[in-house]
Order: structure tokens, then sequence, then C-alpha cells
């Protein structure tokens, strides 16, 4: 027995992984970070349920989707900065990506519309898909109309609830107030005094909006019908002018909510000689504190780092692999045209083009950052 | 002369350790408190295998956080350096057949070290798709085909 035993040593210890006790495994699940949780939890049903009774640890770590580049392609790939070695690929999207548009992600969610901006909402990992109302018949926008530039849309953000799907989006359009459409009532409705919209962003049911002439307000989407509950006027030279001198250009501005809980508006600019980027981080409002006398020059963004085109800021840290202090964009300015991702280091004023997450062998060239957010069933 | 104390293994070996090393394991923590290790303690559920290791990381830590205190001062220049070090050395400690990882783990989780325990969780699944883990751990998939194709289908970049 006991040779038999010696020479075997693994015999017990085979079956042992998948009879671990409940409460071993739950605190197995406990100590996982988010995507060994994801991992773990498909292995068995023992371990499915002992992860029905963990709450996984909240991801921090932004992923990248690439979007196809050639025709009838109809998967992304998808780039998790911990993981740098994967390149996991999406289920069969059913969608043409060379005849549709990402405009913005909230979670695990895509805003997509097509050419004729058709809009829906789709989870990148479970295909599932949310049709929104069309925004042709409830602005009593003629197809001809549409097709003219100065109906185009701007931009959008949406906010979803995993649980519920409950959702808010917001389009802001060429020449007419911001709309938005919620789930409850499935129709687009206008904000009043929202034209000339020059940024926006959305954060814990609060829509924060800058026009171009400098009026800041805050609307509070937790009732039926948003509420204005801030408005000042921000004096900010440089958001009423494109040009700031010969050599320097604005070519786009945004408005940033940060994971510490400011509000803050952000330009890109590009200059001419010599070929650059810089940015300019204007500190606008602070959610934690409340409204700020002045708005203040933002130097440095701490431990943080900022997704530009996403509006939002992650914490760097080593796992991630996010530089602190930065700030990640894409080179285009039209969303059809995202090639080249940048960095843009506050602190030595320095643009380099991002070799660590370097795709270029896959042939997916436009690629858009999301904050992974599984639902947890 | 600092005080010892005597861990007995499952197969009756004897291993003497300090007491600080011993105090990182919650559990002993608490008998040493309450005055009843004379005589040394049997560990019935820790094979030898598995307490040498134990015992090994027990010492690191202790080094580790005396280390850190002789340089709280220079923390900022030095904090760093260690901390890299000390994560370097967990990293080559969990590096162990699937075995006496699984044993690690009960071990730590029976002696209640945190540090421990945390380590050997992560380290189970790090990196790992789903039928890696399957394959590794000898572990059936008990799912129904239906229920196979259901997790697939809401997870399945998890499984490539």
């Amino acid at each position: 027995m006991e040779d038999n035993k010696k020479r075997n040593p693994n015999s017990h210890e085979c079956n042992s992984w998948s009879e671990l006790p409940l409460d071993l495994l739950i605190m197995v699940f406990k100590r996982l970070g988010f995507v060994d949780f994801q991992r773990a939890k498909s292995v068995c049903s023992s371990w499915l349920s002992s992860s029905r009774q963990s709450v996984p640890k909240k991801n921090h770590t932004p992923w990248l989707i690439l979007f196809p580049e050639e025709q009838n392609n109809s998967y992304c790939k998808l780039f998790n900065p911990e993981e740098k070695e994967r390149l996991y690929k999406t289920q069969d999207t059913g969608l043409d990506f060379s005849k549709s548009v990402c405009e913005a992600s909230y979670g695990s969610w895509l805003l997509m519309h097509d050419l004729c901006y058709n809009l829906h909402i789709v989870n990148i990992f479970t295909n599932e898909r949310i049709i929104l109302p069309s925004l042709e018949s409830q602005l009593g926008l003629t197809k001809e109309r549409r097709t003219k530039p100065k109906n185009r849309i701007l931009s959008c953000l949406f906010w979803i609830d995993e649980k519920t799907k409950d959702y808010v989006v917001v389009c802001s359009l060429d020449n007419l107030p911001v709309v938005y459409s919620k789930k409850v009532n499935n129709s687009w409705k206008q904000i009043p005094e929202t034209s000339e919209c020059l940024g926006m962003v959305y954060k814990d049911h609060m829509l924060y909006f800058l026009n171009y002439y400098g009026d800041f307000c805050i609307f509070d989407f937790y009732g039926e019908t948003p509420q204005q509950t801030f408005q000042r006027e921000l004096k900010v030279e440089s958001v009423h002018s494109r040009k700031i001198s010969s050599r320097l250009r604005i070519v786009a501005t945004k408005l940033v909510a940060t994971v510490t809980g400011n509000v803050l508006l952000v330009q890109k600019i590009w200059r001419s000689i010599p070929m650059t980027w810089s940015f300019l981080v204007i500190k606008v409002y602070s959610y934690s504190s409340g409204n700020l006398k002045e708005h203040q020059l933002v130097n440095s963004l701490g431990n943080e780092s900022m997704l530009f085109d996403q509006g939002i800021t992650v914490l760097a840290n080593e796992t991630n692999g996010f530089i602190a202090n930065s700030i990640y964009f894409s080179g285009g300015d039209d969303k059809k045209d995202r090639n080249d991702l940048f960095l843009f280091n506050l602190q030595t004023h320095k643009t380099e083009l991002m070799h660590q997450f370097d795709c270029s062998k896959f042939q997916f060239s436009r690629a858009q950052w999301f904050l992974p957010s599984f639902t947890h069933a | 002369m600092s005080k010892k104390i005597i861990f007995e293994s499952s197969e009756g070996e004897s291993f003497e350790v300090d007491e600080a090393v011993a105090l990182e394991c919650q559990t002993i923590k608490n008998m040493i408190e309450d005055d009843c290790t004379d005589g040394g303690i049997p560990l019935a559920n820790v094979n030898s295998a598995t307490l040498t290791k134990v015992i090994d990381y027990c010492k690191k830590h202790v080094e580790a956080a005396a280390a850190a205190e002789a340089n709280a001062g220079d923390k900022d220049i030095y904090g760093a350096n260690k901390d890299i070090e000390l994560k370097t050395w967990d990293e080559e400690f969990v590096k162990v057949d699937q075995p006496l990882l699984f044993d690690l783990m009960l071990a730590a989780n029976f002696l209640i070290i945190p540090g421990l325990l945390d380590l050997t969780c992560k380290t189970m699944m790090r990196g790992k798709t789903v039928l890696q883990i399957r394959e590794i751990f000898h572990i059936k998939k008990d799912y129904t085909d239906a229920e196979e194709a259901e997790v697939r289908k809401e997870n399945a970049w998890a499984f490539e």
C-alpha cells in the first residue's frame, strides 16, 4: 500500500481540484484577477456556481477592439494589454465593419451606426444587440438632408446598466440641440439650449456639456427628464477660436471624466513646426468637491492615464502597463480613419507611437479602447 | 536567542523554526498566544515537502519585512526595489508542480497565511484558457452540450 502511494503520488491529487470544497473555491475566486475569474468560471458547473457566490474584482484595464479593414469581415480582434502575446477574436458580429462606424464604448458595449445612421448598441462578448430608435424619423430628417454634412452626428455617448439593460444614449448633431434616448421612452428627445455642442461626457447619471460659447452645464439624468442642475461660463480663450496662432491649431476638444472625480476640458493641439501634437488640460469641475471657483490648468494627471477618444481616465499600474500621466489618443481625427495610436507624456511633452501594443501584423488598424465589464450572471 | 517552535509534519518529521517565522501563520499565532505550543505542533494534514516550502515562504517574508523596517527611512530609495525583489522571489517560489501547489494552497488556508494563499490562488489560474485549466487540473467538464454551448457563447474569448 505504502509503495503504491509513493509510486503514484498524483493519483489522489488528480481529482482534488474539481473536488475542492465550495468554501475553498469561493476563496480562490475571490482572489482572482478579472481575466482569470472569467475563464475559471467556465471550467465546470461547480466552479460556475462558486463564481456566482464571489464578486469579481472590477476590471481597470481597458482592452483594444481592432476593427477589420477588409470587406465582408465581421470578426474583430481583441487585445488585452495584460496579455500582450494574445489576441482574441470576437464572435461573428454579423456586421460589415467596412460599412459601420463605432461612435463610443461603455463597458463591454459599443455604440455603432451604419452609413444610414441606423444606431444600435452591441455587446462585444455576448453579441447581444439593442436597436435604437431611428434618428431620421424622430428629427424629421429626410434622406437628402441627412446626407448633407450639416446634419451629421458630431458625437455620441451612452451608458447602459449590465443587469437591467436600461440605457441612455446622447447624440449631438450639427445645427440641432443635443438629443437623448432612454430605454423607457424609446424615442429621441431634445435637451433645450444645447446647440453648438463642443464636448460632452456622461458619468454617474450626469451629463456634462460644453458649447462653443464656453457655456458649461450639467444635466441630471436620474429622473424622467434631464434637469439642468448647474451652469457657468468658462472663460477659456481657446474654446472660442480654433486657431491659437499660425502654427498652433486645435484639432479636437473633449470633456473627460476622470476616475478621481474631475471633469477636464482637454484640447488636442497640432503644431505645424515642428509637426507635433500637444495637449491643453483644464479642470472645469470637480464632482467630488463641487464647483470650482475658476478653471485650473492641469499639469499632471498623477497616476492616471487618459484615453482621450473615450473621454475617460484609467489608473496606470505595472499589471496593465499603462504609463501614468499620459494621454492615449489616435492619430486620425476622422472616426473612420483611426490608424495609429499614440501617447503624449504630460511631463516630458513628448509624443510617441504606442509600441507595446503593436498589432500591425494582424491587418487590423482601426482600434478603439473599451473597458470590459462582464455581466455577472 | 529567539524562541523556537517545533512543527511536526504528517509523516512525523520535526521542523524547528524561529517563533517569528511561525508567527506568519495566523493559526499558529493564536496557539502561541494561548500558550499551547509546548511539545511541538502536530500538523496532521501537511506533509514534509509542503511544510518545507511553507517554512521557506515564511522565513523569506519575515526577512523581507525586517529588511524593509531597517530601511524604513530610505523607503523611497530602496522600497520599490525590495518590493520587486520579493515579488520575483514569490514568482519563483510557486513554480512547482500542480499537486504541490494544491497542497500549498490547502496548507496556506489551514495555517492562515494570507500572502501565500493569495499567491497560490492566483498562480493556479494565471494566463490559462478554460481548456488548459481542465487539462492541467484533470477536471471533467460536467456541462451538458447545451450548457457548454451557452457558457461558450457568453465567454467565447476565454476558450481561445
